[in-house]
């Protein structure tokens, strides 16, 4: 196994790097005679003397991946038995050679830790009750409230703990059977996922084995109520950019940031995820230009050239200035310039379209950006000249930008709609995307949140990103998709009887040999589909299958949406959640408006959460689960920048602590064994599925797929590189999890190559390739590190790199691969060839927008996904065992072929490694980014204006009309039908926080907030249970007019020392004694005004009640001029709450659970109170 | 008393600390405690990052936080804020080493100064002589202050604070170069701290801080104006007499010594007070 073979040489690495430096001069005796006779005089200490590590040199080394933030860094392990004697960070990795930061340094202490619950625990204590909870004032009032009662846990064994959740579940799901009539509705067999009382929440620390399992466990509940925490820290970025780009993702490798000539920060990366500093600091060597858009000095503002501190959720206005600078001040305007014509041809939008475009700009004038955003004329104007001047479109490439973000940017109502598009489309318009050097940097928070987001997407998505169905029509085009033998756009005809409905009708080229995105991206969702009931075992689609219109639907895949992480809480407390399964997250400290989430909690009548530690999230629960640490499970983690790597298990698990993929999949065996799991499939009687071609005319059987579902969920055994390696293991090995993943997921397809059985998240080369070998230029001119681990898609590592070889080294390049020569002016990437077995290029010439949603198949008509072999029997014990037939057509006759006929017929031996996926011109045509991208209905900015300026001024009447800002909404809404009438945000606008500090800014750029159902039901204080409770929000700042104290706009912030909701870190020693307390920043001139000196306790007060903490008061501190009037702007640290090692004031609790309109992102960063002394 | 003899300061080793590159992420303050076993201690939000508040017999490494106005590279006159790693700077000629009673405190051949516990007598007569408030006393009552790693640099690994730093804000090497380095550094406009020092320790330390002339505000707030500690200067003065070597004055030096740390200690408590 891997982690034993790097073992001893990973010791070797430790010594000799120092002993060179110091030269001859050591060898010299002075101070080594002892001065005083006959006393023992010590000159030489041993390794590891000084701190009893001196049997470092026997201890076993393994690598695991750090368990914080998403750069992926490696940490050795150094073990003697389950001892963990010494952790470093591993010198062979690229990410961090050898270094780390204080959080991977003190890592191994989450391990060894008291605090840890070693054994499964069932809660026999009364819970909070829930109107007593929504009713307090005070932080302090909700904690003493709380404690009152404690869990009471009892011990129990796995077996007890497992059982006892599914008979509570089971009478859960039973009495919503029994009432609902699931899963047997009159169109057909399904859950309707956001109807099913469940909630399943994964975590965004899991491996992508366990957080892929606990998808399927949702789905196999019948639920869509299923999400993680990246829906609280990037879902807008994730579909911001997935809807712009074609990929919610980072857009290149860590190493890429070294190439870049200016960045934008606004984030705080070098306390969020230090280690990217070692790559930012080469950018700084060559003379990048940094600038810092924090209203705190971070510690990223250490390296800040300009550090502009600014409004919180005033970003749009900053971005569009730049662009208006870019159009308006810059001579000559960057749309007169050439490069800006060729970069054109990449997206899909006309030159009417950007007149669209900058009618909006022409209003973000310098002038008025400085108004909304606080920050001074002349520095705005400095930061765009720095920012415009040093991009690809304005240098012919030779230079490029970057913007780069986190939390700032995301948490916020209007997040997706308008601040992270617009921040990508400032990188399209100034040729930064897919260049090295420039991109996208949303810098995601856990160390594999970008992984979780993959395998488990959230309600609406399954694994690897395809939509679920949203309606039974879906399922019925679906089958009909089947029935033409799987076809990619190109080969597939969308059936006369759904072209005129939704959401078909969006196909403008519905006919077999043309596509566009919208098809495209619909057999990419079918295609997904497929993947997972090949790899699942169940069954989508209509019996009998040859009759897709008037069929019988059944969807083993819960239909529609479900509720997301945010949303779910006034859920439950309106009785609609009964149960919920937490693992790995504590959304008691991290979920918006504590009170809300806490009595959401209290609410259940089943809470299962597992954990590492007794959080605040347990405190409410049923049951408590051990889970395994970082270094006590095998797996895959993906980086931030979609790079994947093996973490490796260095120690069995404390205690009775299982690892999560255990968990999920024990819990579905439980689950199963006493009734509470039930498939539409079974209740429909289905138990296999007739897999037919319809050719020619003529229905032909491929061929029968028994429904092995519950085989699907056996993941003992393995062989190969699949060779468990503990007991544990031999329950569940996580490794036919990794097999199982490479066929589920599109994206994901490459994680393991088949043909050589080779995990590739396992290598650990720094090697640079060669020119003519695949990315070989590219690889070794932009000094990206291609054979360190893998990456999605394809290995591919700067996303829409089409055309950087020719526009930035000014050459194209011939690769020879797979016994053929091709043509490459980009990253292309690689994909196992079906015709030889090896590797070959995949994107060519290079990769643009949307790959690989958009490819082509060449099997298309004529076989099943992966030909139809019995993938089971490969991921268990790699063997090729083919099931399915070959459908061809002979002159007009139609024939089955064996797997050897065909292979014998076209050469095609390895079709089943790789589907027979590419990519050709076609492709590239369709593959432009969406610059223009309607999110409502409704007609572009020019059309719209009218109407929007009549929408402000009703909006403002009514409120002057009523004093009521909600009923001001309320009588909008009638009056429109909506909010925001007309525009179809097909551009971002800059619009206010709900929260927001003037109301002349409020009614002259509206919230975007109220055209989402959920920021409807916080505006009239729904559900009935929260009426008139210290829980809604003061979108009118009048409501805080009578409470004492300086108005100030707040937010909130994390440090290098902390993660998150502080259980990682709170609980760890190390880390707690750098930051024992959380504390508010504030601005030294609010400070003199308050009378508050540094370490002194403030109050303050917002919407949601008020919260004591200590000062630290700094010039460091935006204390801005907004639309006229001074504005201070306060940061409070938020990884505090009540339980752990190190407890204090939980700031979430003031933070507002109103959500961004497309994702439901929480407005964490944006939001106001008063502040004043405190008086005790 | 204690004679001494101590490498050359180009001999050896030292270290260059260019505060330009550091982030103030604390990964040297954690990597220095767990190379070296030492615990973590309990602490409280004082109103600064920096924590502990000063070195301490647990922490031999602490980030200070320094706040000031400067201009930035784009020409504003902003707030800032400079993180500075803090240890024993290792005095080429340590005082401390000088005027341990019963020298426990050792320098190696690498011009590394080691304070062997198992030697300590707690007298404080170490942490008196230092002008850079670097050794601290234990609950075991014996002294503790940076080793340099010496158990790392004697067998070929840098200090694990250097080796931790992800922006590379660290230089180990040999004196020699280090020193180079740090001239070549100040020959081009940038500021130096350790060089050019009172001949109090030796003129020189081993580590040296450079920083670029708008970070200069850090150094000065965090060091002493004059690397000398003038409670101690009748000892300077009575070392060449002492070196002669009777018991007598050996034993008239330990009393002015006591007299002199007293002194200090009621002077610092009085300071504490001040601060508090």
């Amino acid at each position: 196994m891997g982690g034993v073979k790097l073992g001893r040489r990973g010791f070797l690495k430790l010594a000799g790097i120092a002993i060179a430096a110091m030269g001859a001069d050591v060898a010299r005796a002075a101070g080594s005679e002892a001065p005083i006779p006959f006393k023992r005089w010590k000159t030489r200490w041993k390794l590891g003397e000084i701190g009893g590590k001196l049997d470092l040199v026997t201890a076993r080394v393994t690598p695991g991946i750090c368990p914080y933030c998403s750069m992926g860094c490696s940490i050795d392990v150094y073990t003697i038995g389950d001892d963990i004697i010494y952790t470093r960070g591993s010198s062979d990795s690229y990410i961090n050679e050898g270094r780390l930061c204080p959080k991977g340094q003190a890592a191994f202490q989450l391990i060894e830790n008291q605090l840890r619950v070693e054994t499964p625990l069932i809660r026999t204590g009364p819970k909070p009750p829930v109107e007593e909870i929504l009713n307090t004032r005070t932080w302090d009032e909700l904690v003493s409230l709380i404690s009152r009662y404690p869990p009471r846990w009892r011990a129990v064994g796995w077996d007890e703990a497992l059982e006892y959740i599914a008979v509570k579940l089971r009478s859960i799901m039973d009495s919503y059977r029994l009432s609902s009539g699931a899963p047997r509705f009159n169109d057909g067999f399904y859950y309707k996922g956001a109807e099913t009382p469940v909630q399943v929440i994964g975590s965004s620390v899991m491996t992508n084995e366990a957080g892929y399992l606990s998808n399927k466990l949702a789905v196999f509940l019948g639920t869509n109520n299923f999400d993680s925490q990246y829906r609280k820290c990037h879902s807008s970025t994730v579909t911001a950019l997935a809807l712009t780009y074609g990929w919610g993702a980072e857009t290149a490798s860590i190493e890429d940031v070294a190439l870049a000539d200016v960045v934008l920060f606004f984030s705080n990366p070098a306390e969020a995820h230090p280690l990217s500093f070692l790559y930012f600091d080469m950018a700084k060597k060559r003379g990048a230009i940094f600038i810092v858009a924090d209203p705190r000095f971070s510690r990223t503002a250490t390296y800040a050239d300009l550090w502009l501190p600014f409004r919180s959720g005033s970003d749009t206005a900053i971005l569009y200035y730049i662009l208006h600078y870019a159009f308006f001040e810059r001579n000559p305007p960057i749309d007169k310039l050439e490069e800006f014509s060729s970069l054109m041809n990449r997206w899909n939008i006309s030159w009417d379209d950007l007149e669209d475009l900058k009618a909006i700009v022409r209003e973000y004038d310098v002038q008025t950006a400085s108004k909304i955003s606080g920050v001074p004329v002349d520095k705005l104007r400095k930061a765009a000249e720095y920012y415009v001047e040093n991009s690809g479109v304005t240098t012919g490439h030779r230079k490029h930008g970057i913007i780069q973000w986190a939390m700032g940017f995301t948490q916020h109502t209007n997040a997706s709609v308008n601040i992270i598009r617009a921040a990508a489309i400032v990188q399209l318009l100034l040729g930064n995307v897919g260049y090295p050097g420039g991109g996208t940097h949303p810098f995601r928070g856990h160390s594999n949140v970008q992984g979780v987001t993959d395998v488990q997407f959230g309600p609406g998505g399954l694994p690897g990103y395809p939509a679920v169905p949203k309606s039974t029509l879906e399922i019925r085009v679906y089958q009909d998709w089947k029935l033409q033998g799987m076809p990619d756009a190109w080969e597939w005809e969308v059936p006369e009887w759904a072209r005129d409905k939704p959401p078909f009708n969006a196909i403008k080229k519905p006919n077999k040999g043309e596509a566009d995105l919208a098809k495209a991206l619909r057999a990419w969702i079918f295609n997904g589909w497929r993947r997972h009931e090949l790899t699942w075992g169940f069954f989508l689609g209509t019996i009998p299958e040859d009759d897709p219109q008037n069929g019988t639907v059944v969807s083993d895949i819960p239909i529609g949406g479900g509720s997301t992480e945010t949303v779910w809480p006034r859920r439950a407390l309106a009785g609609e959640i009964r149960a919920a399964i937490i693992m790995g997250e504590n959304p008691a400290v991290t979920n918006p408006n504590a009170k809300i989430i806490m009595a959401g909690l209290a609410s259940l009548d089943l809470l299962v959460v597992g954990d590492l530690f007794e959080t605040e999230t347990a405190w409410f629960a049923d049951v408590l689960l051990p889970a395994a640490a970082w270094a006590e499970r095998d797996g895959t983690m993906t980086d931030g920048n979609r790079v994947i790597q093996w973490t490796y298990k260095a120690r069995e698990p404390k205690g009775l602590a299982r690892p999560d993929y255990w968990i999920y999949a024990k819990m579905y065996e439980y689950m199963r064994r006493l009734g509470v799991i039930r498939l539409p499939s079974e209740e429909a009687g289905v138990r296999r599925e007739q897999v037919k071609f319809r050719k020619a005319g003529k229905i032909v059987l491929v061929y029968e797929r028994d429904l092995d579902f519950d085989e699907s969920w056996d993941y003992k055994g393995g062989s190969g590189a699949a060779e468990q390696s503990s007991p544990i293991e031999q329950e569940v090995n996580p490794r036919l999890v990794t097999r199982e993943i490479n066929f589920n997921m599109l994206i994901y397809q490459g994680i393991w190559d088949p043909i050589r059985d080779e995990f590739t998240p396992m290598r650990r080369s720094r090697r640079l390739r060669n020119p003519g070998e695949i990315d070989g230029t590219f690889s070794r001119e932009f000094r990206i590190y291609k054979d360190w681990g893998w990456s999605w898609p394809m290995n591919v590592r700067l996303l829409y790199n089409l055309d950087s070889l020719v526009k930035v080294l000014g050459r194209e390049e011939i690769v020879r691969a797979a016994g053929k020569e091709w043509r490459v002016t980009g990253e292309t990437g690689e994909i196992l060839d079906e015709f030889t077995g090896e590797y070959r290029p995949f994107a060519l010439p290079g990769h643009n927008f949307y790959i690989p949603k958009i490819f082509r198949r060449r099997l298309s008509g004529i076989a099943d996904l992966f030909g139809g072999i019995n993938l089971r029997k490969l991921i268990k014990e790699g063997v090729v065992e083919p099931r399915g037939k070959f459908v061809v057509e002979v002159d007009g006759d139609v024939r089955l072929l064996s797997f050897e006929d065909f292979v014998a017929a076209t050469g095609m031996k390895y079709l089943w490694a790789n589907d027979t996926v590419y990519i050709d011109e076609k492709v590239q045509e369709v593959a432009k980014a969406s610059l223009k991208r309607p999110f409502f209905s409704g007609s572009g900015y020019r059309e719209a204006k009218p109407k929007l300026e009549e929408f402000k001024r009703d909006f403002k009447s009514f409120y002057d009309e009523t004093g009521d800002i909600a009923e001001a909404v309320r009588r909008v809404i009638e009056k429109h039908g909506r909010w925001y009438p007309g525009y179809n945000f097909q551009f971002p606008i800059h619009t206010e926080p709900v929260e927001s500090p003037s109301m002349e800014l409020q009614f002259n750029y509206p919230t975007i907030a109220w055209l989402h159902p959920h920021n409807l039901k916080v505006l009239f204080e729904e559900p009935d249970v929260v009426k008139g409770k210290p829980v809604g929000v003061a979108h009118d700042i009048k409501a805080l007019e009578g409470v004492e104290g300086e108005l100030v706009v707040l937010t909130s912030h994390r440090l290098t020392e902390t993660f998150h909701s502080g259980s990682m870190s709170r609980n760890v020693p190390y880390l707690a004694e750098l930051i024992p307390e959380p504390y508010a920043q504030i601005p030294a001139s609010l400070a003199e005004k308050l009378g508050v000196k540094s370490g002194d306790l403030v109050e303050i007060e917002t919407a949601r009640g008020t919260l004591t903490m200590k000062a630290l008061v700094t010039h460091g501190m935006a204390y801005l001029k907004v639309n006229g009037r001074e504005v201070p702007v306060v940061s409070l640290h938020w990884s505090f709450s009540f339980q752990g090692m190190k407890t204090g004031p939980e700031a979430n609790y003031l933070v507002p659970d109103v959500v961004d309109v497309k994702t439901t992102i929480q407005e964490s960063k944006a939001w106001v109170g008063k502040i004043r002394k405190a008086r005790r | 008393m204690v004679k001494m003899t101590f490498p050359r300061p180009t001999e050896g080793v030292a270290v260059l600390v260019d505060l330009d590159k550091c982030i103030g992420c604390r990964a040297c303050q954690v990597a220095c405690k767990e190379w070296n076993g030492r615990p973590a201690e309990e602490t409280v939000f004082l109103g600064q990052l920096t924590n502990p508040p000063t070195l301490t017999a647990n922490s031999w490494k602490v980030v200070f936080f320094h706040e000031f106005f400067t201009k930035y590279l784009s020409g504003f006159e902003d707030p800032y804020v400079q993180p500075l790693p803090y240890n024993c700077l290792h005095c080429a000629e340590a005082p401390c080493a000088t005027s341990c009673p019963v020298g426990a405190i050792k320098v190696t051949p690498e011009g590394v100064v080691v304070i062997e516990q198992a030697d300590c007598i707690g007298c404080g007569l170490c942490e008196a002589a230092c002008p850079f408030d670097v050794p601290k006393k234990g609950d075991d009552g014996k002294y503790y202050k940076c080793t340099f790693c010496v158990d790392r640099v004697q067998n070929g690994l840098e200090p694990a604070c250097v080796e931790v730093c992800p922006t590379g804000v660290f230089t180990f090497g040999s004196a020699s170069e280090v020193v180079t380095l740090a001239r070549q550094e100040r020959d081009k406009g940038r500021v130096v701290y350790g060089l050019d020092l009172d001949g109090y320790v030796g003129g020189m330390t081993r580590w040296i801080y450079v920083a670029s002339k708008n970070r200069e505000k850090a150094l000065q707030m965090h060091f002493p104006d004059k690397a000398t500690v003038s409670s101690n200067r009748l000892r300077e003065v009575l070392k060449p007499i002492v070196k002669i070597g009777t018991g007598v004055l050996a034993v008239a030096l330990l009393i002015t010594g006591l007299v002199s740390w007293r002194r200090y200690r009621m002077l610092s408590r009085r300071e504490e007070g001040e601060a508090e």
